[in-house]
């Protein structure tokens, strides 16, 4: 950092041009997608379509916006999202602290850990699932998709080894100060975690925005489903659907088919994550800073 | 700062929960016994009937702004004429199966729902009618069904006794549209075609011929198109008096071998002969090196409207697959024409092959206590569809079918005219040949002939679908009929759902397709094919012919 | 509901407590722990409801696995057949070589996306100007976005042999490569596209664990005279350890599944012999006639292989690193 040797010069060259090749292997394929979603069907079902839209059209993306119900699933997304990485947060945060404790600090902690770990691996599947949202009369309400899965154990796992990672001091100190567990949490702990909770925040946005299984299995009217579900039964039946568009047809599949409707539905879907993720990375690239603890 | 933001979400999460509490008022399925009145099936109810629904198709239906599943041309008619209120507890696009099993198990059956014949188990309905759980509807069809709909028993009087047990009914069959649509046809590309001289293809080499002149003169990658799933392959199997159709869905087509005993298309003599001449068609590069990539709706329709293959064979609704890309992509001669098959004998086209042809069953909950209601509502649907005695108007149409809400109820009530194509075909092209229009009288004709006519008179390319299945005399079912008039029909002797027996028989299909593929691509000689076939016997396929010479012969 | 700030538990009579260990000194022990602990349960308690009640109340499902079900007669009504599903599977002679490739390819997934992961973010830690840090990391995670149908359409025509790829290795005068088409290289096709897919996850990951290492240890390194190598090799993969271990670990938990929706969309009967695995298997088992209990029962068996695993790879952790990850 304070100089650097010529090694390391030859060696930040060499890593910025691998970085570079590894980010365009993996950017290509989106700017083809998106490429495609711009193209006019002809060009896509001939293959010509390359990294540049050819015969430029925004039908792809007009065709899911017709009939006004796009909004109406995105706001059900939004909706969904803003419950279920809320519940999602706070019960990991809750969970994952205690876990982060030793047992000779929490004796009872191994017992959690295993009927949390547990649900990990084994699940009764779906059926018995519908029974019990069936039951509980939560069918077709938004708390069907985000209660269930309110704790991610993954997510969580990874909160607790970040916390665990946190050096003893920073709590230590707190504690000789009398403060309770739930103080520590949140007054220290929780502004030290901000990359891991960054990290678990996007991945639990991600999992609820894309999730569309369980909105079609648990949903009953179209009006209450989600974006991705919406989108999922928009291609599902495209040929269905482009019947049904009688007289228009023509228009439409002269412009679009089955391919570039599929490619804008993905980016319409991946649009709120492309927007957000910067907004959460700037907690990725911002290290610890112990110095303030210790001081 | 970080408590605030903690609030926030907190009031946001109770804001939205007053939301979706409010948004909560259902109300309760009443399922009371109301007398059906006296008269025929078109006589309203005096008071009110609701009939609760579920349906496998409609989430992504379009409506006129305002309408819904629930609210819609369909389901306000179903009220004005009959007083019956229907409503769809929920509907959808796919993954109907799984829902319906789960509604199952909850207990949570709906007054009335299909069974489809494509994606739902096929042993549900006898589980079902032996759990106690359907109502008997032998009673409720005798007396208010409308005649058409019980006449459906007497012109196929095979398909409704896959329903009844001891001599009660207990589903509705859905039918199909008759079997004139069956038949698979060799579709060419007309341009191509006409500019080889439009060769009569009689012989299996005509067809070869076709598909190298194709390859040579108009630029096509390979000859003959071949799918991922090798139906369109498959299809072409009855040129050498062989029979098979998709492995995947069990369709094996079973006949009499001469000695009384039904066996699988496969396990015929011919179909080596088909096997030999497919690997011949791939070493002399006919067939696309890569067609187990080729899927129905991407890369092989790609294929097809790229100008890589002209030659595919198909169904007769070719037209609504392909066409209106193709002209719109190609030129406005661009699209497939429908040929009969040929025959290696040369003498006269291949057999058309049909399938058992039902799409599924309606069927109603034990609890449900107006059968009455749901037979009235079969019954309007039918005659509003099929019936010639229905004053359809072009308004009407415009209503009723466009823009997708015919489908408002096809779902759980809609029982297919089993002979619908067959009278719509000749009432179309009598049509279009004498402009005589007097005579289209169901929904169904207009929306045909008009289509014709648009592709006919203005070149319009949507009306292609409707022209190339039944507009023009060389029309896939003008093809058809002449097969059925000369009875060169071969039809399957599985003449319903695969018997339960066959979920014992492990996936047999993956032997066929696996070793058919290696033979096709030249890694196995096709006389491999008899030691094959004892591997398919022994590992289920044995299961399998048991069962359907039980059920049967 | 008091605030938490007592956590010493100041005991209210310590000679009380003294008697009680005498006599139960278990039960005596965890009173006492509780007085100090409860707090901490109390953190737990709401996670606790929502697992017991929407992952612990299905669970009855598993049953389905010694069942002949059906949808009609319920979990209740359903016959026992005990073993029969797994003798059934087990007899049918495609079923072993789907476990094998199953196997095969999650294992190679695993391995290989791993190291990639790790290697990736560590030289993307090596990036000094954050913009670029952020917005590499960013493009590297977008392919997970995309979901498997699209992707497959992608790739089946990149792939293809008149593909993209292939049009590329044809500069080099390399021949065409049939990586859709030729049994020995497909699974490898599925290995690296799921690797190029996934990376970017753990990378993710890596690098949020790789920000929070103390920046004073990397300092005293270099003033010991450490070099680039020997601070990855010394201080930054050591720390990283435990995360790597956790996300094998969980990775693990997976092995039988193979990648559905990928392989589903890409493979054909072709490549059977090495590409279809036990999820693909079953699908097409299912696809005329639900098979509730075989799909239960390869559940099942996933779920006691997965534990075998994970308990294993726990084992090894916490006695050769001391490493202790849940």
């Amino acid at each position: 950092m304070h100089f650097r040797s010529r090694g390391e010069k030859v060696f930040n060259v060499i890593n910025y041009i691998f970085i570079t090749a590894v980010c365009l292997l993996c950017a290509l394929p989106i700017i083809h997608i998106l490429a495609i979603s711009f193209s006019t069907s002809h060009y896509v079902s001939a293959n010509q379509v390359g990294l540049w839209p050819m015969g430029f059209t925004t039908e792809s993306y007009e065709f899911a916006f017709r009939s006004g119900r796009f909004m109406q699933a995105f706001m059900v997304s939004v909706q969904r999202v803003v419950l279920g990485v809320g519940i999602n947060m706070i019960l990991m945060i809750l969970t994952a602290y205690p876990l982060a404790k030793s047992t000779s600090e929490f004796s009872a902690r191994n017992y959690y850990m295993a009927f949390f770990a547990i649900t990990m691996i084994f699940g009764g599947g779906l059926i018995p699932f519908y029974v019990l949202i069936y039951n509980l009369n939560m069918l077709d309400t938004i708390w069907s998709l985000v209660i269930p899965g309110g704790l991610p154990v993954f997510s969580m796992l990874i909160l607790m080894n970040f916390i665990r990672g946190l050096p003893k001091e920073l709590e230590e100190a707190a504690m000789i100060d009398g403060a309770g567990y739930f103080t520590i949490l949140i007054r220290i702990l929780l502004p030290v975690l901000k990359p891991a909770l960054a990290t678990i925040a996007l991945f639990s946005f991600v999992n609820h925005w894309n999730e569309w299984l369980l909105g079609r299995l648990f949903m009953n009217s179209p009006a209450n489903y989600p974006l991705q579900t919406y989108l999922q039964t928009l291609l599902s039946n495209f040929r269905e659907l482009m019947r049904q568009m009688g007289p228009d047809y023509m228009q439409l599949v002269a412009r679009m088919n089955e391919r570039s409707g599929r490619a804008a539905q993905l980016f319409l879907g991946m649009l709120p994550i492309l927007v957000i993720y910067p907004f959460l990375q700037k907690y990725f690239t911002r290290g610890l800073v112990i110095g303030s603890v210790k001081g | 700062m970080k408590k605030r933001i903690f609030f926030l979400a907190l009031a946001c999460a109770m804001l939205f929960s007053v939301i979706a509490a409010c948004g909560e008022s259902e109300t309760p399925a009443t399922r009371d016994f109301v007398q059906p009145p006296a008269g025929n099936w078109d006589t309203p109810y005096d008071t009110p009937v609701r009939i609760l629904a579920v349906a496998p198709e409609g989430s992504n239906w379009y409506f006129a702004e305002g309408d819904s599943v629930n609210n819609n041309p369909w389901t306000r008619l179903y009220k004005d004429v009959l007083n019956i209120e229907v409503e769809f507890e929920w509907t959808t696009v796919d993954g109907y199966a799984e829902r319906l099993n789960a509604a199952i198990v909850a207990g949570n059956l709906p007054d009335v729902f299909a069974l489809p014949y494509s994606d739902v188990d096929p042993r549900l309905f006898g589980e079902l009618q032996s759990a106690g759980l359907l109502l008997d509807l032998t009673d409720a069809l005798a007396q208010y069904a409308s005649p058409r709909i019980r006449n459906h028993q007497v012109v196929d009087p095979l398909t409704i006794q896959g329903y009844t047990v001891n001599g009660r009914i207990y589903g509705i069959p859905r039918y199909y549209y008759g079997q004139i649509d069956q038949p698979w046809h060799m579709w060419v590309r007309k341009d191509w075609y006409e500019a080889e001289g439009s060769p009569e293809i009689k012989t299996v080499a005509d067809l070869e011929n076709l598909a190298k002149a194709f390859m040579a003169n108009h630029g096509a990658a390979y000859g003959i198109a071949v799918d991922e799933n090798l139906q369109w392959l498959f299809r072409t199997a009855p040129m050498f008096d062989a029979y098979v159709g998709n492995i995947h869905n069990n369709e094996y087509f079973w006949r009499d071998d001469g000695t009384g005993r039904l066996k699988p298309g496969i396990a015929f003599p011919e179909f080596q002969t088909a096997l030999e001449n497919w690997a011949r068609w791939y070493a002399d590069g006919l067939i696309s090196p890569e067609f187990m990539l080729m899927e129905e709706w991407g890369r092989g329709k790609e294929d097809l409207l790229s100008g890589r293959v002209g030659i595919q064979c198909w169904w007769q609704w070719w037209g609504w697959y392909s066409g209106p890309d193709i002209v719109a992509q190609q030129n406005e001669d661009a699209y497939f024409i429908p040929l009969n098959l040929p025959h290696t004998s040369g003498s006269r086209p291949a057999n058309g092959q049909v399938f058992y042809p039902n799409i599924g069953v309606i069927v109603a909950s034990a609890e449900f206590n107006n059968p009455a209601a749901l037979m009235k509502v079969i019954s309007l649907l039918d005659h509003m569809m099929f019936s010639p005695d229905t004053p359809m108007t072009m308004d009407d149409l415009a209503e009723y079918i466009e823009e997708g809400r015919e489908h408002a109820m096809t779902a759980a009530f809609q029982v297919i005219d089993p002979q619908a194509d067959m009278i719509q075909y000749k009432h179309v092209l009598h049509a279009l040949e004498t402009g005589d229009t007097s005579e289209l009288f169901t929904a169904g004709m207009m929306f045909k002939y008009n289509d014709s006519r648009a592709w006919i008179d203005n070149k319009e390319p949507h009306g292609l679908g409707a022209f190339l299945q039944m507009g023009f005399n060389g029309s896939a079912y003008a093809r058809s009929q002449h097969l059925f008039d000369n009875n060169w029909i071969m039809r399957t002797a599985m003449w319903g759902p695969p018997p339960a027996e066959f979920a014992q028989a492990g996936s047999t299909g993956d032997i066929i397709m696996e070793e058919v593929m290696q033979i096709i691509m030249g890694n196995k000689p096709a006389s491999d094919w008899p030691s094959i076939l004892e591997q398919w016997y022994a590992q289920g396929g044995q299961i399998k012919e048991d069962a359907v010479n039980q059920h049967f012969r | 509901m008091g605030s938490g700030v007592d956590l010493k538990g100041t005991p209210a009579s310590p000679g009380v407590r003294i008697k009680k260990e005498r006599y139960f000194s278990g039960g005596g022990r965890i009173i006492r722990r509780f007085g100090r602990e409860w707090p901490l349960h109390i953190l737990i308690v709401p996670a606790f409801i929502v697992t017991a009640i929407f992952s612990y109340g299905p669970m009855y499902g598993l049953i389905m696995a010694f069942q002949d079900f059906s949808p009609v007669r319920g979990f209740s009504g359903s016959p026992w057949v005990g073993l029969e599903n797994f003798r059934w599977l087990f007899d049918q002679p495609q079923f072993t070589r789907t476990i094998y490739n199953t196997l095969f390819i999650s294992i190679a997934k695993i391995v290989i996306g791993t190291l990639a992961a790790i290697s990736f973010s560590i030289l993307l830690n090596e990036i000094r100007i954050s913009f670029f840090k952020r917005f590499f990391q960013t493009v590297v995670y977008i392919p997970n976005f995309i979901s498997w149908i699209i992707m497959a359409g992608v790739l089946s025509t990149i792939l293809a042999s008149d593909g993209l790829v292939n049009a590329f290795l044809g500069i080099f005068g390399i021949e065409r490569v049939p990586f859709l088409s030729d049994p020995s290289i497909f699974p490898w096709t599925m290995i690296w596209t799921d690797v190029w897919k996934t990376f970017g996850f753990g990378t993710v990951v890596y690098l949020a664990t790789i920000t929070s290492i103390d920046p004073e240890i990397y300092e005293s390194a270099v003033v010991d005279g450490a070099g680039k190598l020997r601070q990855i090799f010394f201080i930054t993969i050591p720390m990283m350890g435990p995360i790597i271990v956790l996300m094998a670990t969980l990775a693990l938990g997976n092995v039988l599944n193979a990648g559905f929706d990928q392989i589903y969309n890409l493979y054909s009967p072709v490549v059977y012999s090495t590409g279809d695995v036990i999820d693909t298997y079953l699908f097409r088992l299912g696809f005329q006639n639900a098979r509730f209990s075989l799909a239960g029962a390869v559940g099942l068996m996933r779920s006691v292989v997965s534990m075998i695993l994970m308990s294993l790879s726990l084992f090894f952790a916490y006695k050769v690193a001391n490493y202790k990850i849940f």
